[in-house]
């Protein structure tokens, strides 16, 4: 496969050229080695060291900012709360040591995003380190291990006046963002494939949003990630150059960009080349990463104590009481589901990816059936949320009323093609199933003898598919079947109509 | 110790200081003299002292989460050099002139 390799020149212009069609062989003869920095937002109410809203989109610019978080002079930082303990509760979940002492740093640099020239973060002594999140990738176990968990704040945004960036004179800054709780979770290399660091922010998100503390937004920018990307000769020790990647707003662009950075890197050393320690942003409409010539001194950033906060001392008793208040987690809770309703793992792991889901999933199977409620789960409903773009838990039937119609369904109160429309209908709205169907009469027509007269008629009226059937065609008995529905308003039990055929026929 | 002019350089662009040659010489010399200072310190034993970065002896200092009032915008932007629809205006920023 051909693919695009790009070469930025000494004017800075970037020009593309085709590799040597040999990428996947050259592919094959190297490892990739992955480590993951990723960047979440916390979900508290205020910023991360004032009492300015945390919540900042949508919000006309710089109507979200103090002293504080301006940076202007003289004013001082107090830590939020909550966001060190949304942090020592991700830290929990990843496994991490919590050290009994913390403290932050300043590190600083210059950029207009960044009122205070320098951005308030935790070098050398931060809240957690040595975790480990734990996940399959094609069926293979993988650990990969956690660095760090550490509390910064986050930066302002930058806006480009002017259409093309390259000919914007000036830049808009809105500092609605500056100051907002960032947690940063920094991963081992310990991945390596795109697939697996995919796969990695898949559970790394999905844990995040079922402890509550970051929406996982990815496109927003609430959930972001960088890769560290280097090759090295299969089954050697060594670490190649290392290539940062930024700029990747997706899974898909993660996957992409980090299987179009190891094609680059393989095309490269097979061609007898050598590879840049760099920074690469992923450009999504080019399909392919291009070098950000960052320079050296930018990554100088002369940290020391921030001298406005205090440290704090966590003691194993502040960890222990937030460690209790850790809500199950995916994977312990799909083995659960798994064990305790008969699931598959394919259907536990479907039913557990988000915690409202799962909480669905378990409310309705102590009411009905388990496979049930799993069937239709799955299927109606979760077709229908992705058609009405509303989860269920948010939608009018909500939980409680999707309950209520399976239970009907379960009783043969319905058939499932009353259940169906009436989920359709009462999915948004809301409203009483069982009232609805009282109030129209869409109760199941169990009356065998009433049902009897219909079946004689459109036996008598479709005599030709009656002598089918009579013949041995089994196929005729569907449209038989099919007639007596529709003279039953859809309201007859279909495994009911298919005997009474059947003993009449015979 | 002796700081190179390179040094020099390097530091007056992390601080974001356009410098001449006769300043950056004058400048130069000046940071020699505390660095000379600091180096001076360091010859003191600390080995029985612990390493701090805070005298007050404070911890855990920290505040609810509760969100307060943010400023009026006109008010943000009151200081500012150039403002444009609500916006701080700033010399154009190419995103990959700087690492952020």
């Amino acid at each position: 496969m051909a693919h695009l390799a790009i070469a930025v020149g000494g004017d800075g212009r970037v020009s593309a050229q085709t590799a040597e069609p040999q990428t996947n062989s050259a592919v094959s003869a190297y490892e990739a080695v992955i480590g993951l920095e990723v960047h979440a937002q916390l979900l508290t109410r205020s910023k991360m060291f004032c009492a300015c809203s945390a919540e900042y989109i949508g919000k006309p610019a710089n109507s979200n900012t103090c002293p504080v978080c301006l940076g202007l002079p003289g004013v001082l930082p107090v830590i939020n709360r909550q966001a060190v303990e949304y942090t020592v509760l991700t830290a929990l979940a990843l496994n991490c040591e919590i050290p009994e002492f913390t403290k932050f740093d300043r590190k600083n640099y210059f950029y207009p995003d960044l009122p205070k020239g320098y951005q308030i973060s935790q070098y050398d002594m931060p809240l957690s380190r040595n975790g480990w999140l734990e996940f399959e990738v094609e069926g293979a176990p993988v650990r990969c291990g956690i660095t760090r968990v550490h509390l910064e704040e986050d930066t302002g945004t930058l806006h480009h006046a002017g259409d093309v960036l390259q000919s914007a004179r000036s830049s808009l800054v809105d500092l609605n963002r500056a100051g907002v709780p960032l947690m940063e979770i920094v991963g081992e290399p310990d991945l390596r494939s795109a697939e697996a660091a995919r796969e990695y922010l898949v559970r790394l998100r999905q844990i995040l949003m079922y402890i509550g503390v970051n929406d996982g937004n990815l496109e927003q920018g609430s959930f972001r990630c960088d890769a560290n990307v280097s090759l090295r000769v299969r089954g050697s020790d060594a670490l190649g150059t290392k290539v940062e990647i930024k700029n990747m707003n997706s899974f898909r662009a993660v996957h992409r960009a980090l299987q179009y950075e190891i094609e680059r890197q393989a095309a490269v050393l097979a061609g007898g080349g050598t590879l840049v320690q760099e920074t690469r942003g992923w450009v999504e409409a080019r399909g392919a990463t291009v070098s950000q010539r960052s320079k050296e001194y930018a990554h100088d950033y002369r940290y020391f104590p921030e001298p406005d906060l205090p440290p704090l001392a966590l003691d194993s008793a502040y960890t222990e009481r937030v460690r209790r208040t850790m809500p199950e987690l995916p994977a312990a809770r799909a083995q659960r589901l798994q064990e305790k309703f008969g699931l598959s793992a394919y259907d536990a792991a479907v039913l557990t990816a988000a915690r409202e889901d799962a909480d669905a999933y378990e409310a309705l199977a102590s009411q009905v059936p388990a496979k049930l409620a799993a069937n239709w789960l799955m299927g109606d409903v979760a077709a229908l949320a992705n058609e009405r773009r509303v989860a269920l838990h948010r939608s009018g039937l909500g939980v409680d009323g999707l309950a209520a119609l399976l239970r009907l369904l379960d009783a043969g109160t319905i058939n499932g093609p009353t259940a169906k429309a009436l989920l359709e209908e009462l999915y948004e709205s809301g409203g009483d199933p069982a009232a609805v169907v009282q109030e129209r009469g869409l109760g199941q027509l169990d009356d065998e003898a009433a049902l009897l007269a219909i079946v004689d008629e459109v036996i008598a009226a479709n005599a030709a598919a009656a002598a089918d059937f009579r013949a041995g065609k089994e196929a005729a008995l569907g449209r038989l079947v099919g007639q007596v529905m529709k003279a039953t308003g859809g309201k007859a039990q279909p495994q009911l109509v298919n005997r009474l055929l059947r003993e009449r026929l015979a | 110790m002796t700081l190179s002019a390179a040094d020099v350089a390097h530091v007056a662009v992390l601080a974001r200081l356009g410098l001449d040659g006769a300043e950056r010489e004058r400048i130069g010399s000046q940071l020699e003299v505390i660095l000379e200072h600091i180096a001076r310190l360091q010859q003191v034993d600390t080995s029985s002292v612990s390493e701090t970065a805070q005298v007050g002896e404070l911890v855990n200092v920290m505040r609810d989460d509760v969100d307060g009032e943010s400023l009026p915008s006109a008010v943000a932007l009151g200081g500012a050099a150039a403002s444009d629809g609500g916006y701080f205006v700033v010399g154009a920023i190419q995103d990959n002139e700087l690492d952020g």
